[in-house]
């Protein structure tokens, strides 16, 4: 077997795994093994938030080390990536205070403002 | 690239589904709504006096009497009336300072919230605001002092506010009672006539919604409430920028060994043992506020200065917990 169709096959293994991992969760058994709160909102989009907004920059870091596509392609992910975070510190904080989004959710708008139009930008410099 | 995505599209996924579940007979049940609601008797009176609108002279009103400004609890008390006394582990009593939250919806679909603040010693609330519709009604400052069983309260100021503006203040005052005798309350006045004019109104309510709309006016406060699950957050924050890490790794490696899979596998149960972490802290320090309308007790660990604690309605004290 090549080292490709091995690589893909170990990709599929995983994400084969992580599906069953996901319904088994589903399942009646996992069901009787965990107790289930009514899905929050808030919960999801923290989850979420932070680990989009920490891939993002995981992946801003790779490219600006790449070096492929300029700057921009560096720091798009990293604007997504921060504000993505700051969504999740947003509802973080107003776990406890409702007022306390403001400040977070203000900079998470602007780092979006700012994503959206580098990728604009790039995708109307791009050939 | 979209392997990546495919890979933290999963990830998160089954992360996700996790953060909905709990451990069977986890720390985490602890924060479901007991549906026991605590008994809030927080005024109680023998006399009361108001400013009457007209001759704006000190008049003694009946304990059953209602008069126009003057919240109906502060005449639900009667004059046979036990001092309140409050037991050791009785509702509403806090191990901690902090504040907590309790809302209810009344017959008329009005929207009720109970906002109580703790000393930073915890025990009976020193402060309690009393909302309706988002707006403040009411803020009352306690003082109590402790028993062998308990706490007794020495000392209530009531303040109502309508459209930001004070209207009225009512206190009483308990000596501590002789064993087997009720404690006699003195009641108090209002020192402010309670119908406001319009002039007067209308710049409380341009200040009060200028108060509210330039929000957050307390960010000490919001730093604090952020700061109560910061270690978690961030552990969570690096556990996740690891997952993305090995799923880069294994994406951009040539060929899969087994210390990638590993690895990756590795940083996907960190992930979720930190993510059960934060979920934990959040649960446990904001667990009034997630469970919504529904009526629940516990104190988070949010710190007051001490004017909030001494019943101040001004904007740093209240902006937090408005709608």
């Amino acid at each position: 077997m090549s080292p490709s169709a091995d690589n893909r096959l170990i990709k599929l293994g995983l994400a084969w795994l992580v599906i069953a991992v996901s319904v088994a969760l589903l399942t009646p058994w996992g069901i009787a093994h965990r107790q289930w709160l009514p899905p929050k909102l808030t919960l999801v989009v923290i989850v979420f938030g932070t680990l989009s907004g920490a891939t993002f920059l995981v992946q801003g870091v790779v490219e600006l080390f790449a070096g492929r596509g300029g700057w921009n392609a560096g720091v798009l992910p990293f604007c997504y990536g921060i504000g993505c975070l700051l969504l999740a510190l947003t509802f973080l904080a107003s776990a406890g205070h409702p007022a306390a989004q403001n400040y977070t959710l203000a900079g998470a708008t602007l780092f979006m403002i700012v994503a959206a139009v580098l990728q604009r930008r790039a995708r109307s410099t791009s050939p | 690239m979209k392997y990546r995505m495919a890979y933290a599209a999963l990830a998160a996924g089954v992360i996700t589904a996790a953060a909905c579940a709990d451990r069977d007979g986890g720390q985490r049940l602890s924060t479901e709504p007991s549906g026991e609601a605590p008994v809030l008797k927080y005024v109680s009176s023998r006399t009361a006096a108001i400013v009457d609108p007209k001759t704006h002279r000190l008049e003694p009103v009946a304990a059953d009497a209602t008069r126009r400004g003057i919240s109906a609890s502060i005449t639900a008390g009667s004059n046979d009336e036990p001092p309140l006394t409050v037991s050791n582990n009785a509702p509403g009593v806090a191990r901690t300072g902090g504040t907590a939250i309790f809302k209810f919806t009344d017959d008329a679909k009005h929207q009720h919230a109970i906002v109580l603040l703790y000393r930073s010693g915890g025990g009976p609330p020193a402060a309690m605001q009393h909302y309706t519709d988002g707006a403040l009604v009411s803020t009352s400052a306690y003082a109590w002092a402790k028993t062998s069983s308990g706490w007794i309260r020495t000392r209530s100021l009531l303040q109502s506010v309508r459209n930001g503006a004070l209207v009225g203040t009512y206190t009483t005052t308990t000596v501590l009672p002789k064993p087997g005798s009720g404690g006699p309350a003195q009641m108090v006045m209002l020192d402010r006539k309670p119908v406001v004019s319009p002039l007067r109104k209308s710049v409380g309510a341009i200040a009060y919604g200028l108060a509210y709309a330039m929000g957050p006016q307390n960010a000490k406060a919001q730093v604090y409430q952020i700061y109560n699950c910061r270690i978690e957050w961030m552990r969570y924050v690096g556990a996740s920028a690891v997952l993305a890490a090995a799923a880069v790794a294994v994406s951009a490696a040539p060929a899969l060994t087994p210390f990638l899979v590993s690895a990756f596998i590795s940083a996907l149960a960190t992930e979720g043992i930190f993510e059960d972490q934060l979920l934990d802290c959040i649960i446990n320090h904001n667990g009034l506020v997630l469970d919504g309308s529904g009526a629940g007790g516990g104190a988070s660990s949010g710190p007051m200065t001490w004017d909030c604690l001494e019943g101040s309605f001004a904007a740093h004290c209240t902006t937090p917990f408005t709608l």
